[in-house]
């Protein structure tokens, strides 16, 4: 069976059979470019490809079906994740990511929890391999691991393409130690990662990104640490650290271009460190990404 | 002689049947207080351990608390790639004894799907409730056991003078 169809009908799993039988109606060639599945409470589920989101027929989501739908994910133990859905996501078994929205729980200006789930982003995570291939040659040669920064608009691809570049680098040779906060790159299970992220690979999931990089530093003595969606600037000062242990490092982030990164407030003070930038831009035949050297401050 | 066998046996027959009403009433007793102690440490487990459904059945077993129950929630769950948590604990709730199943059905919808404070209080209050007709069991055990075995002696006694 077709990879990505696999992928699809993993996701299908996760959905309740009312919704699941609709879901798994659609045609083969819409499973197999499928990137998302949307649940709306009120709204026609629907199934988000690259060129848009395909309504499923029948009757609307219901607030139900989306907490059963967490549920499942949360293999029946919605609490064991209530951390992680204060954050607004779940990563289900073999590395599907929910996006979760509803009414938030607050106290003392944190969120706490979500209830109330009004939408779910069910994101179909796929491992493409050979992704990386095209840009790989100007990050690793002489040697030698280059800083990059993967640059794109959300759902462009930059996990997929992390995981890539981290598995043939670690393929390579070098030690690579992956911060995998959501648990969607290398979708450890058990121990064990859903993905490959090739042979020389140490994978901590589930902690917060900078805490896990600093971790990742003292302990595994990686010659390169890899994480994704820098956000916070706690992640910046963590990557500031680790290149000064003389670790490159690749990181993603949500921008249009890397000069647009260069003016994130989480990013100022830290782009230097990057040598290349790596930037995805969908088209109409795809995806495509390009690297460059990271331009510099004037 | 025969008249003498005979009278024996009733005997023996009779308070037999005392002594089986006693065991029946202390069994009742045992399986009442498995049951709560399962709900204890499904309790305990889920709040503030926060562990998964799977993780606190699991433990249930390995204290022996209702240990048939836990075990049956617990392949359900997990011959369903450990989703419908409240319909495998449905399905388990019919070889429960009758007088609980109404109380272990109504947490069904719970598990697994509220947060773990909410839980934990829908586990103590059904707890609690299995543990006050475990007090009643007992007493019941208590008043009616020894009544059971004299019974059933006297009544033994008295066919066998009959007999002889």
């Amino acid at each position: 069976m077709d990879y990505f169809i696999s992928r699809y009908l993993g996701a299908c799993e996760l959905l309740p059979s009312r919704l699941r039988l609709r879901a798994l109606a659609v045609s083969e060639a819409l499973m197999a470019e499928a990137e998302e599945i949307r649940l709306r409470a009120g709204r026609a589920p629907a199934v988000a490809t690259a060129s848009g989101e395909h309504d499923l027929d029948g009757p609307p989501v219901t607030p139900d079906d989306i907490l059963d739908t967490l549920t499942r994910a949360a293999r029946g133990s919605l609490h064991t994740f209530a951390g992680e859905l204060a954050a607004g996501f779940l990563t289900a078994a073999g590395g599907y990511r929910l996006g979760v929205c509803g009414r938030a729980a607050m106290s003392g200006g944190e969120c706490v929890g979500l209830r109330e789930f009004s939408s779910l982003d069910l994101r179909i995570s796929k491992e493409v391999r050979g992704a990386a291939d095209g840009i790989f040659g100007e990050i690793c040669s002489g040697g030698r691991v280059r800083s990059t920064l993967i640059v794109s608009p959300p759902g462009g691809g930059k996990t997929t393409l992390l995981r890539d570049l981290v598995r043939t680098v670690s393929d390579l040779g070098f030690r690579v130690s992956l911060a995998d906060e959501r648990g969607e790159i290398a979708a450890c299970s058990g121990g064990v990662p859903g993905f490959d992220v090739g042979a020389r690979t140490d994978v901590l999931t589930g902690a917060p990104k900078a805490w896990s990089a600093l971790t990742l530093l003292r302990a595994m003595n990686p010659q390169v640490l890899a994480l994704d969606e820098i956000t916070d600037p706690a992640d910046a000062r963590t990557l500031l650290h680790a290149s000064g242990c003389g670790t490159a490092v690749f990181a993603t982030v949500h921008a249009a271009s890397p000069e647009e990164a260069m003016a994130r407030p989480a990013l100022a003070g830290v782009i230097h460190i990057f040598e290349k930038a790596v930037l995805i831009e969908r088209r109409e035949d795809g995806r495509r990404a390009s690297i460059s050297d990271m331009p510099r401050r004037t | 002689m025969m008249r003498a066998v005979g009278a024996a046996l009733v005997i023996l027959g009779s308070s037999g049947a005392g002594v089986a009403a006693f065991r029946a009433a202390a069994a009742r007793v045992r399986t009442l207080s498995s049951y709560a102690a399962m709900l204890g440490v499904l309790r305990r487990e889920i709040y503030p351990e926060l562990a998964t459904l799977e993780e606190a059945l699991s433990a249930a077993i390995r204290a022996d608390a209702a240990p048939d129950f836990a075990r049956s929630v617990l392949r359900g769950m997990r011959s369903r790639g450990g989703a419908d948590a409240s319909e495998c604990w449905l399905e388990a709730c019919s070889a429960a004894p009758q007088e609980i199943r109404g109380i272990l059905a109504e947490l069904a919808p719970l598990l697994g799907r509220c947060s773990a404070e909410e839980q934990s209080r829908a586990l103590e209050k059904a707890e609690l409730r299995i543990e006050r007709l475990r007090d009643a069991a007992e007493d019941e055990r208590r008043r009616s056991g020894r009544m059971y075995i004299t019974f059933g002696i006297c009544g033994g006694a008295a066919a066998a003078v009959m007999l002889l």
